[in-house]
């Protein structure tokens, strides 16, 4: 880049203008009207109030929302659990595959198939597979007493399965990324390592996973994300439930919006959900930019 | 690095127990999903019978009852005209845009460019909320262009930013020398540029179709029952009195189709496009 970079200030805004203005009247302006939203009582309870200002209420009823609470409580251990084991699978099966490369070609693309399935699919999937009375994973689990009422049925049960779900789904994106990264390192290291003779566990150990660790940061950051957006899957499995055991942050926001169709509260916890996301991205570019510059 | 493979010379017992390791985890990976295919064949009975039925007289009649008795080929239809056509109108609004960011430097490029990427990052509910109120106060609820423009909205950014990486890696001196010769940027762009990029922009096309075929939030909440594509019209399938599985079985194949068909052909830049670029 940089000398080679062709400097109109702003001439370049001329090719961004479709693009801008579409995200000013189709992004930006619809958020802002939101924002405003957000400030305003509107609820189809209490139509009588809509259209009031009521300052940061709306933020300060979020705050102290016992059930917006939960979904965080969700959301969080949501990613607390499944985040290590699709880490942990993932790398170990990464580090497998790197010891068999012909079969990567085959093996990757079919890996990769329940990550890029629709996600309402994914769920039914889940569904299919997990009910006790003709699903192929639920019948099994039946027959050994395990959860004979079907997984989806208690509160406990039903979220440990979207866990699972998770895990089954995004493990492979680990694996995916890892393998990449693990394909690109410099070949010095492991040579140098095989004339030490050095053991697989000791290569791993000492060669594989410093040279990862970059790495490792960004694709929890990315994990971290796509984790938090997690919907349409659950959506499809348990609507949230059973009671509210399975209500991830984003359910809790649809359910204000959509279901109880509280809108101007439902705003400012949208809002709120904007602003994670907002900061998580923040972090994600600024560990992206700090580990591509000493690369290229 | 197949070299790696030797590293601590194995025995061959070991070498064997991985393969047959791999394989039982592929296996597992796609087994659910087999299922459900398999189950798209079978027969109302076949589907709930209390043993998993492998050999079953197999039967297209969900494909029958989804896609001529039912609604789903409108909304297949739905799914196919907003997928293109979003798909379209990433491509008109975001190739100009990550040309000027290959290319030029722009004053706040950086500001703009976090921007887009924050639409890529933040859930869809608080993407689909505002969106939501915006058509409905235009009264565009419930139509296909509206499920169209907000299809767009998310994938505007993964458009920008794979087209960027893309045009990246055509030389510079391309550029350069046309344009000592006289050309016009836009010349550029449009018969140099655009022609050598275009394996990338068929990537980037089959990538951006996918995600929004796949979509189901945005098409659910805006398109309503007015333009309910093919992932939006499952909700509707799963009642209070049961789930109609047959159906649900074969639209799935359906939906499942294309990701299937296209996975092979982008599944080498799904690392780089996936990771922002932090894994090449």
């Amino acid at each position: 880049m940089g000398g080679m970079t062709r400097k109109t200030p702003w001439g370049g805004y001329l090719w961004l203008l479709p693009m801008l203005v579409f995200l000013l009247v189709i992004e930006l302006w619809p958020f802002i009207v939101m924002l405003d939203q957000s400030v305003h009582y509107l609820s189809y309870t209490q139509p009588g109030k809509n259209g009031q200002f009521i300052g940061l209420d709306n933020y300060r009823k979020a705050v102290h929302d016992d059930d917006l609470f939960h979904g965080v409580s969700v959301t969080l251990l949501y990613m607390l659990i499944a985040l290590p084991i699709e880490f942990v699978l993932g790398l170990a099966l990464a580090v497998l595959i790197s010891y068999h490369m012909a079969l990567k070609r085959i093996v990757m693309p079919l890996l990769l198939i329940p990550m890029v399935l629709a996600p309402v699919v994914v769920g039914l999937v889940a569904r299919l597979n997990l009910n006790p009375d003709f699903g192929l994973l639920g019948i099994m689990l039946r027959e050994i007493g395990i959860a004979p009422a079907g997984l989806l049925g208690t509160p406990f049960n039903a979220f440990l399965t979207i866990v699972a779900v998770d895990i089954w789904q995004w493990t492979p994106f680990v694996t995916m990324i890892f393998l990449a990264a693990i394909i690109g390192m410099p070949r010095e290291p492991f040579e140098a390592a095989v004339v030490d003779g050095a053991s697989r566990w000791q290569i791993f150990r000492r060669v594989i996973l410093p040279m990862l660790h970059p790495i490792i940061g960004v694709v929890l950051l990315l994990r971290l994300t796509d984790a938090f957006k997690v919907f349409d899957q659950v959506f499809i499995m348990t609507g949230g439930g059973p009671g509210a055991a399975t209500e991830l942050l984003t359910i809790f926001a649809y359910k204000v919006n959509f279901a109880y169709w509280n809108l101007g509260y439902g705003s400012a916890v949208v809002a709120l959900l904007f602003f994670i996301s907002f900061v998580m991205t923040f972090v994600t570019m600024k560990l992206i930019a700090r580990m591509s510059r000493p690369r290229t | 690095m197949s070299e790696i493979a030797h590293q601590g010379s194995p025995s061959r017992l070991v070498r064997w127990l991985e393969l047959v390791l791999i394989w039982l985890v592929t296996a597992a990976a796609l087994t659910p999903f087999l299922w459900l295919i398999i189950t798209a064949f079978k027969h109302r009975t076949d589907v709930m019978s209390p043993t998993p039925k492998i050999l079953f007289s197999p039967t297209l009649s969900n494909f029958h009852e989804a896609f001529v008795v039912g609604t789903f080929a409108t909304n297949l239809l739905n799914s196919l005209v907003t997928a293109s056509a979003s798909t379209l109108l990433c491509l008109v609004l975001g190739l100009p845009a990550a040309y000027a960011f290959s290319r030029f430097r722009v004053y706040g490029e950086k500001h703009v460019y976090f921007y887009v990427l924050t639409t890529r990052m933040a859930p869809g509910i608080a993407l689909v909320l505002p969106l939501y109120m915006f058509f409905q106060a235009i009264g565009l609820l419930g139509t296909l262009t509206a499920v169209t423009v907000a299809q767009t909205t998310f994938n505007l950014a993964l458009v920008i930013y794979l087209m960027r990486n893309f045009f990246n890696d055509i030389p510079r001196e391309l550029d350069e020398a046309a344009l000592t010769e006289g050309a016009t940027d836009w010349q550029v762009f449009w018969r140099i540029i655009l022609p050598l990029a275009r394996p990338g922009i068929a990537v980037t096309a089959m990538i951006s179709f996918l995600f929004a075929w796949n979509e189901f939030l945005f098409a659910f909440m805006i398109g309503g029952t007015g333009a309910q594509t093919l992932p939006a019209s499952f909700p509707g399938l799963v009642t209070p009195h049961g789930t109609y599985w047959g159906q649900l079985a074969a639209a799935s194949v359906v939906v499942s189709i294309p990701v299937l068909i296209m996975i092979w052909f982008i599944q080498r830049h799904l690392t780089r496009g996936l990771t922002f670029g932090a894994v090449k």
